[in-house]
């Protein structure tokens, strides 16, 4: 006499199949905290968008970080570093914001602003006397904006500067840019941004982003800010040009991203 | 009806902030008139001389008592006590009159609005005691006699008058020594006396006023009207030329100056401020005195908005000699907007806001510092933009403006962003202008010739460069005297 063994798997509960790496995703891509190792972040508020659309591509949040430090390493002034987020400012100024230029290196000049989309009426440039007071005022004027934007200039910047700018600016749909020299790439930054911007011919910018909320962009990407000619350069044959010749440009080192819009 | 009535019997020392350990007294000619509790420890009465005071607290601070400054506490008491109700009555030398019959629901209710009131007086630094009743006067002896009873109806109330002594009457005041003969001390002891007698011998008023007090005849006072300007002194309690100790006195009066502009609905874009340094000698030429002007980008009634600006400009201010007093005037009220919450979560009033920003800004760096940015209609490059300072002109105003010079300037030729002013000569070596190195010519000529008519003639044919460096900068060529090419800005 004996009793059966209780009848075989057929009746218990069907096991589940392993799970596979890519069906796991489904289900964690739907927790708002997570993040992959190969995503970009995803920002918490969407930025300012640039005008470019690779650039927006590669930035997280669709754009210029909104509520958050950028910061601009440029060397040379006249390539483009300022128009290069007229696109942005211009959207920004239409809804009634004002734009801060603080310590800009030499005098705004109103009408360039206004071609640009910017009226004149919506800019204010601050111009302290005593360098003291230039971080203190970055610093109000971030934490007294509720929306608009602030570029700024700064000629002594510590770390510790910065943190408390970031700290100033957390959470405000607020675009503050800080343009510094290229020979601070080599110190550690808070900002959530960070690109450094080279010539490239013939009136392109070469954008590099060294630091995002999101993994290193390896490729540098080519932008051409909104141009000061109503023509597009002209080529090298071009008729425009008067009295004196032009040298022609050799070709950069080899791009990894084709010439964008 | 609920009247309140409050009754500083310390004011004269109350009036002047002080440090409540150190001993502290005020003196009129030569005599103590108060003395606070740490003096008292040490034995100083009132009455005593000045040297007898000195001499039993040597460590004594004293200073002249000044009506002046009892009459500006009392009158920033009654701004006060226009935050709580819109009848306030003062009676000086040194009591009010609150009229808290209809505030009692908006503050919930009379012991939660007793004692905050009392909370408030405290914080302020007075000593105060508070009585309330139907009737003012009523009220006004119970506080003056030091009894915190609050009887809410007048049965309650002409059961706890007679309990008080017969000194409260103010129509008894000159008959002291008379009552004391005939053994009266309280007012119970009056009540029992017959009305035509009282009447024939100590007057009508004694008479009206107790049946005033119990409710019987109507007790009409008239409630204080604001004036139409602000004025106010406050007493340091020693000369001091520290920035922050004045702006932490001034701190009081500004509270007192957010009452008044609340209580009567208006609000202020300048102040006036006298800071009055000590005399040199004791009866000297009138102390001399530094005027400091604040102004407002709106007008604003909020303490602590005027608190941060005039911090700023005392942070600013270097005071050659020792201030004893500051004098607070608003010269000119305007009627304050009145702020009203809306329904939806607000993205910020953005206006006030940014307003309140440049007010700091200016205060600290210099009106000077901040500009906002015109363009002009002039073909000129240098006289097409403006740099006007951020007055207080409404923002719409100046939007509008400059959106009409606009929309005829953005069709003109590409401007650069930075603009070289005086414009800066460039070298010429082979016929090419060269600036850090030799300049390539991209786009132009734009002539701009203008500017007969005022002086500052220009002709000039513009040019896009190209630096060797790949900046794009905008020269020009002189085509009258000097000759030459100039760099006239950079595109940013």
């Amino acid at each position: 006499m004996g009793h059966a063994l209780p009848p075989p798997a057929a009746s218990l509960p069907a096991a589940r199949p392993p799970a596979r790496p890519g069906d796991a995703g489904a289900g964690l891509a739907a927790l708002p905290g997570l993040w992959r190792g190969r995503d970009l972040a995803r920002a918490p508020s969407p930025g300012f968008p640039t005008g470019f659309a690779p650039l927006d591509a590669e930035l997280p949040g669709g754009g210029w970080p909104a509520g958050a430090l950028t910061e601009v390493l440029c060397g040379q002034a006249g390539i483009g570093e300022v128009r290069l987020f007229f696109p942005a400012l211009s959207a920004l100024a239409r809804g009634d914001a004002p734009v801060f230029l603080l310590e800009p290196p030499w005098l705004p000049y109103a009408p360039a602003f206004a071609g640009g989309g910017i009226p004149a009426a919506r800019l204010v440039v601050v111009r302290p006397r005593r360098p003291a007071d230039a971080m203190w005022a970055c610093e109000q004027i971030l934490r007294g904006l509720t929306g608009g934007a602030l570029l700024a200039w700064p000629r002594h910047l510590r770390a510790q500067d910065i943190r408390r700018l970031q700290l100033a600016v957390e959470g405000k749909p607020v675009l503050a840019v800080l343009m510094r020299p290229p020979a601070a790439a080599g110190e550690p930054t808070p900002a959530a941004l960070r690109i450094a911007l080279e010539a490239a011919p013939p009136a392109h910018l070469a954008l590099r982003i060294l630091k995002r909320r999101g993994g290193m962009l390896a490729r540098t990407l080519r932008i051409a800010p909104p141009s000061p000619l109503f023509t597009s350069l002209p080529a090298q044959d071009a008729p425009v040009c008067h009295a004196v010749d032009r040298d022609s440009s050799r070709l950069p080192d080899a791009r990894l991203h084709p010439a964008s819009a | 009806m609920l009247w309140t009535a409050i009754h500083l019997a310390c004011l004269t020392l109350d009036c002047i902030p002080q440090a409540p350990e150190e001993a502290f007294a005020v003196i009129e000619r030569r005599r103590v008139v108060a003395a606070n509790a740490a003096a008292q420890a040490a034995g100083v009465r009132a009455g005593q001389s000045l040297a007898a005071a000195l001499a039993l607290a040597p460590r004594l601070a004293w200073r002249e008592r000044e009506p002046a400054l009892e009459a500006a506490a009392l009158a920033g008491l009654v701004h006060w006590g226009l935050g709580y109700s819109s009848h306030v009555v003062p009676l000086p030398p040194r009591g009010l009159l609150i009229e808290t019959g209809g505030s009692l629901k908006l503050f919930g209710g009379r012991g939660a609005l007793i004692a905050r009131l009392t909370g408030e007086l405290a914080a302020q630094g007075f000593s105060a005691s508070l009585a309330s009743s139907p009737t003012p006067t009523g009220a006004r002896m119970l506080a003056e006699s030091g009894h915190d009873a609050h009887p809410e109806t007048l049965t309650a109330l002409r059961a706890v008058l007679p309990g008080l002594p017969a000194a409260a009457l103010t129509a008894a005041a000159g008959f002291a020594a008379t009552f004391a003969t005939l053994g009266i001390a309280t007012v119970a002891d009056v009540l029992a006396l017959p009305r035509d007698g009282l009447a024939r011998r100590f007057g009508r008023d004694l008479v009206d006023e107790l049946d005033r007090a119990c409710g019987r005849l109507p007790d009409p006072v008239t409630p204080f009207v604001p004036p139409d300007t602000f004025r106010t002194v406050i007493a340091l309690p020693a000369p001091t030329d520290s920035a922050a100790l004045l702006a932490c006195a001034c701190g009081r009066a500004l509270n007192q100056l957010e009452n008044f502009l609340r209580a009567g609905r208006k609000a202020a874009d300048r102040i006036d401020l006298a800071l009055h340094h000590e005399r040199a000698g004791r009866h000297d030429a009138p102390a001399a005195c530094t005027a400091l002007r604040l102004d407002f980008f709106e007008p604003t009634a909020s303490a602590e908005r005027f608190a941060r600006i005039l911090a700023e400009r005392l942070d600013r201010l270097t005071l050659e000699r020792r201030v004893e007093r500051v004098a607070i005037s608003v010269p000119v009220l305007l009627p304050a907007a009145a702020a009203s919450a809306s329904l939806l979560p607000a993205a910020g009033r953005e206006g006030s806001g940014l307003l309140a920003l440049f007010e700091r800004l200016q205060a600290r760096l210099g009106a000077e510092a901040i500009q906002g940015m015109a363009t002009r209609p002039d073909h000129r490059p240098a006289h097409a933009t403006a740099m006007p300072l951020v007055a207080r002109e409404p923002a719409t105003h100046h939007a509008f403006r400059a959106r009409r010079a606009d929309a005829d300037l953005a069709a003109r030729g590409p401007r650069p962003v930075w603009l070289v002013e005086p414009p800066r000569p460039l070298r010429e070596i082979g016929g090419k202008p060269h600036h850090d190195g030799p300049l390539t010519l991209i786009a132009g000529p734009e002539r701009i010739e203008s500017g007969w008519w005022d002086g500052a003639p220009v002709a000039r044919d513009y040019f896009i460069a190209q630096t060797p460096a790949r900046a794009l900068v905008w020269i020009f060529r002189e085509r009258g005297l000097p000759p030459g090419w100039f760099l006239q800005g950079v595109f940013g």
